[in-house]
């Protein structure tokens, strides 16, 4: 197999993770301190999930900045939960790292025993890219045109319009909490075991709405076969610029996307930190980085560390509110 | 003819079955009872299918007293003996496996679960067998680590073949 | 467009030097990572992402659909030959298949499956090219009522697998309703049977479970029975297909084709409804000889239908990505990350703003199918002559084999843990005589199941009549009550007449 993929554009070998060339002569030339041997990548999901793409896309960067191989290392389970807290019990040696999304601090407080703090666990190094929020959708036949017209249809209605919901703590649930708590109506969850079934029955009016990803929705949006009544980011996105966001609608302050950042154990040196964080500031500067991000509706952040723990901090606590409120509605 | 009296084997296998039915009972109580809407709860599925083991056990433990089933099995009455050496050989190399692959890494582990397999079914040429295994379980390794970006447990063997090959860039 | 002016604008595009090249080197890697344990074609097509920089859209996506169909037909290959399926729609070839290579017919059990995955290909591909927007519009009719009404009727399959005892039968579908309720429940959240461990809140694989009972199980019985010193030399056999067993595939293959490709249309079918379903209608079907073979000596019909209607379901999964821009597999999620790195966006309008490479898209799952088939049927010969090392390295490497495919991924020491207690119970159920597979089918039929019914219920408010007022959940019910009491009134009918 070697022989065939040694046909192949570089690109497809770059991943190749040890790039045994690497591995020799740059880690010398860097001389003493950190790092001095491979480091590991924890991505609590399974290969090829979000994460893991993206990782794979600023890795090369930051394999040949640091020069030190980088190697991705999956362990998916419980949403994350395992890989996560098993790298909060790691030694914060600088030789283990924490790749994840959003739902780092999301799913824990749908847990009772998450296994680790997404706060205190952690030494938060930077939020290294973002998407631009989900679209809320509705089906055509949903007599509202607009946030506005939902809400008064959500009122008149009290727990009859059904949302899609991908899953507790994902991108699909938090919004429609959120909405929920924000302005004080009762709207209907329905679970599904990913996206597409859910888009189906909202495609074929069996549900009424659904926080989708701007990238699955746009189609169907221009279309006509769904209508696009908000967006969950803080900016407008241009594949559907007609659409406003949810603040521009009356309500301030709203605002949900999905993220994807990077930690090491609690404990870890601050000067490492920063290293990693000017690393991957650099990384996602690269034009082939931000053309991949780009495509991929995603735009590539670097938020400093001291930011990025307030961050973590500020969205770990409206987590716990939605959990809670959740956690005490009472049964119908 | 079945023979009269009870089958000890069959017997347990009824009882185990009801412990599984209980066991899932009990879990299903402690299944928090849901502030999220819900027609049907979480519970409802658990508890038909704890009942529905119970019942299963139930039958199977009155035919174990009534002598069981073993017996009209054909491949039971002309098994050869049993055989505990090579099962317990087998065992074994499944633990070693268990314990080892975290802190020695996949390809130690591995090797070491091969050889004693192997023994188990008769091979006596451990030395060849570990040769062979190691060998093996490398290649897999590199082939799964370079080739596919997937690391199968690196441990203490896998990172001395990679410093020793990192020494000389290709 | 219509899709004779497409394909033949998409062979035109796809017959060039390079385009073919793409395909052959996606063929090769496709087949190889279906044979590698725990390595699918999703993971492998989320490697090959990055050459998505370098590559002509055209040529990547050549690539993708090579190693897409390539690991459909490697997929059997270890379910055959080890007994270890790799992915959850391999599980029921596994089922005949092994037993065909432990009788000395693995030749024309692998054949099958090749020759059964060609004709898959090929139908699932014309359905794509000719019927794909109709059936999606027809898939998408069908809502949580009627999916919970198709799993009633796949239950009905489990008659098949149940063995000599109805209540040892019953009791392995229960061990796996079981097993299949471990893990978070998805309506409230809340976790179910996993006493604490939280490797355990995703639930437990299928494929794992499978290996654990079929592989592991097995191995564990054979050292229990071991005699010293005897050593059984396995026969290779003949490799091809005999005139007989071509008589006998040919209609498993066309059936299990023509089953499979709608399940895979449907957003929430799958890949394992069909193959149970085949196995289950090609168990009925199949003449009285041929019946005896079926849990014995492993029947050719148990393996070409199945196989057939794995392949045709994969392919099927194709056009709701295509046409409608949702991934229903993993697979399809990543290739639809794909086509959004080319600033792509598939959905409805895909096949007029992106005509061109939809249709060489098309025109190369045609030549990718051929040359598979060709590639394929080579390396019969090469495969079955694994069954040729001796037993107790054969039986050291499935255990390694069995390792690789659960660790590998997961790197999570819970699940070997799985794998092996699950392999001791699976010893003792094949000492006590209860029939394996049901517990398979238990562990993929009862989470769906279960999931479409509370949907349903939620979405009709509580209404539980809506299973039968909705005509296609009541038609699909009548149809499973028919394949239930329809054999029996049938008999009774003979024995009166």
């Amino acid at each position: 197999m070697a022989q065939v993929l040694a046909g192949v554009p570089r690109g497809m070998r770059r991943r190749g993770l040890l790039g045994l060339a690497a591995l020799g002569g740059t880690a010398q030339a860097q001389g003493a301190g950190w790092p001095t041997r491979p480091i590991r990548v924890v991505v609590p999901s399974p290969p090829g999930g979000p994460p893991d793409l993206i990782l794979r896309v600023i890795a090369p960067r930051l394999q040949s900045l640091l020069g030190q191989p980088i190697l991705t290392e999956n362990r998916a389970g419980g949403g994350g939960l395992v890989g996560t807290a098993y790298v909060a019990r790691l030694p914060a040696d600088g030789y283990t790292w924490l790749f994840t999304t959003a739902s780092h601090v999301n799913i824990p407080p749908f847990n009772d025993n998450a296994g680790y703090d997404p706060v205190r666990d952690f030494a938060h190094v930077t939020l290294a890219a973002q998407n631009f929020g989900q679209a809320l959708v509705v089906h055509p036949a949903l007599p509202a045109q607009d946030l506005a017209g939902l809400l008064a249809l959500a009122r008149q209605r009290p727990g009859q319009l059904t949302y899609v919901n991908a899953g507790n703590g994902t991108a699909s649930h938090i919004p429609a909490e959120l909405l929920q708590a924000m302005t004080g109506t009762d709207l209907l969850s329905v679970p599904y075991r990913g996206v597409a079934e859910g888009m189906t029955d909202l495609l074929a009016g069996r549900v009424d709405l659904f926080f989708v990803g701007t990238q699955i929705a746009v189609q169907h949006v221009q279309e006509g076969r769904l209508r696009a009544l908000a967006l969950t980011g803080a900016r407008r996105w241009r594949g559907l610029p007609a659409v406003p966001t949810m603040a521009e609608q009356g309500l301030p302050g709203f605002e949900v996307v999905n993220w994807f950042g990077l930690w090491l154990p609690a404990g870890a040196p601050l000067g490492m930190v920063q290293q990693i964080h000017a690393a991957v500031a650099q990384a996602v500067e690269d034009p082939e980085v931000r053309r991949q991000f780009d495509a991929q509706g995603l735009e590539g952040v670097a938020m400093p560390p001291g930011r990025f723990a307030d961050f973590v901090a500020a969205q770990a606590r409206i987590a716990q509110d939605i959990a809670r409120r959740v956690g005490t509605k009472p049964v119908p | 003819m079945p023979p009269s009296r009870l089958s000890g084997p069959d017997l347990a296998v009824g009882l185990c079955v009801l412990l599984l039915g209980a066991v899932v009972l009990w879990q299903a109580t402690a299944i928090p009872d849901s502030p999220i809407y819900a027609q049907v709860g979480p519970k409802a599925v658990p508890y038909a299918v704890g009942a529905g083991l119970l019942a299963l056990g139930a039958g199977l433990t009155l035919s174990g007293l009534r002598g069981g089933w073993s017996w009209t099995l054909e491949e039971v009455r002309e098994a050869p003996p049993r055989n505990l050496r090579a099962f317990l050989l087998l065992l074994a190399g499944l633990l070693v496996n268990l314990v080892l692959i975290v802190p020695l890494g996949f390809s130690l582990a591995a090797a070491g679960q091969f050889v004693l397999v192997a023994a188990a079914f008769g091979s006596r040429r451990t030395l060849r067998d570990a040769g062979l295994a190691l060998v093996l379980c490398l290649a897999v390794w590199f082939g799964f680590v370079e080739l596919l970006g997937v690391n199968i447990g690196a441990g203490l063997l896998e990172e001395a073949v990679l410093l020793a090959l990192g020494q000389e860039p290709a | 467009m219509d899709a004779i002016a497409g394909l033949s604008l998409g062979f035109s595009h796809a017959l060039t030097l390079t385009n073919l090249g793409w395909a052959l080197l996606g063929c090769f890697l496709g087949t190889a990572v279906g044979v590698l344990p725990g390595i699918g074609p999703a993971l492998t097509i989320a490697l090959l992402l990055p050459i998505t920089f370098q590559v002509p859209a055209t040529g990547a996506f050549i690539l993708f659909c090579g190693v897409f169909y390539g690991a459909m037909y490697g997929g059997s290959t270890t379910s055959i030959l080890l007994n270890t399926p790799g992915e959850s729609g391999s599980i029921i070839t596994a089922l005949e298949g092994a037993k065909m290579a432990r009788s000395g017919r693995a030749g024309p059990a692998l054949a099958t499956a090749a020759i059964g995955s060609f004709v898959a290909g090929t139908i699932g591909t014309l359905g794509i090219s000719f019927l794909g927007p109709v059936v999606v519009d027809v898939a998408l009719m069908l809502g949580p009522a009627e999916y919970c009404a198709l799993m009633v009727l796949c239950f009905v399959t489990v008659s098949a697998v149940l063995g000599g005892s109805a209540l040892r039968g019953l009791t392995s579908l229960f061990l796996g309703l079981v097993l299949g309720l471990v893990g978070i429940d998805l309506q409230t959240g809340q976790p179910r049977l996993t006493f604490g461990i939280p490797e355990l809140l995703d639930g437990v694989n299928v494929v794992l479970v499978a290996v654990a009972l079929f592989a592991v199980g097995e191995t564990l019985h054979l050292a229990w029975r071991h005699v010293e010193g005897r050593q059984e030399v396995r026969q290779v056999g003949r490799l091809m297909l005999s005139r007989a067993d071509l008589r006998r595939s040919v209609g498993p293959w066309f059936r299990g084709s023509l089953l499979g490709f709608p399940f895979g249309v449907m957003p929430a079918g799958g890949t394992e409804m069909p193959t149970m379903l085949s196995y289950y209608a090609e168990r009925k079907l199949a003449s009285p000889e041929a019946q005896k073979e079926f849990g014995t000596t492993g029947a050719i019909e148990g393996v070409a239908g199945p196989e057939a209607a794995n392949n045709a379901a994969a392919a099927g999964i194709l056009v709701p990505m295509l046409t409608l821009g949702l991934p229903t597999s993993a697979t399809a999620a990543i290739m639809l990350s794909a086509f959004q790195s080319y600033g792509i966006n598939p959905g409805p309008l895909l096949f007029e703003q992106q005509a061109d490479l939809v249709w060489t898209l098309i025109a190369s799952l045609y030549v990718a199918n051929l040359m598979l088939v060709v590639l394929n049927l080579p390396l019969v010969g090469l495969w079955a002559r694994i069954l040729t090392v001796p037993q107790p390295q054969l039986y050291a490497g499935i255990l390694v084999f069995a390792t690789i495919g659960t660790y590998g991924i997961s790197n999570s020491v819970t699940d070997l843990v799985l794998l092996y207690g699950i392999g001791l119970v699976g010893m003792l159920m094949r000492r006590f005589d209860f029939p394996t597979a049901p517990v398979v089918i238990g562990m993929i039929l009862g989470p769906m199941a279960e999931q479409a019914m509370r949907q349903a219920l939620t979405i009709s408010q509580g209404d539980w009549t809506v299973f039968v007022t909705r005509p296609g959940s009541l038609a699909i019910l009548l149809l499973a009550l028919a394949a239930l009491a329809g054999p029996r009134l049938y008999a009774a009918w003979a024995r009166r007449g």
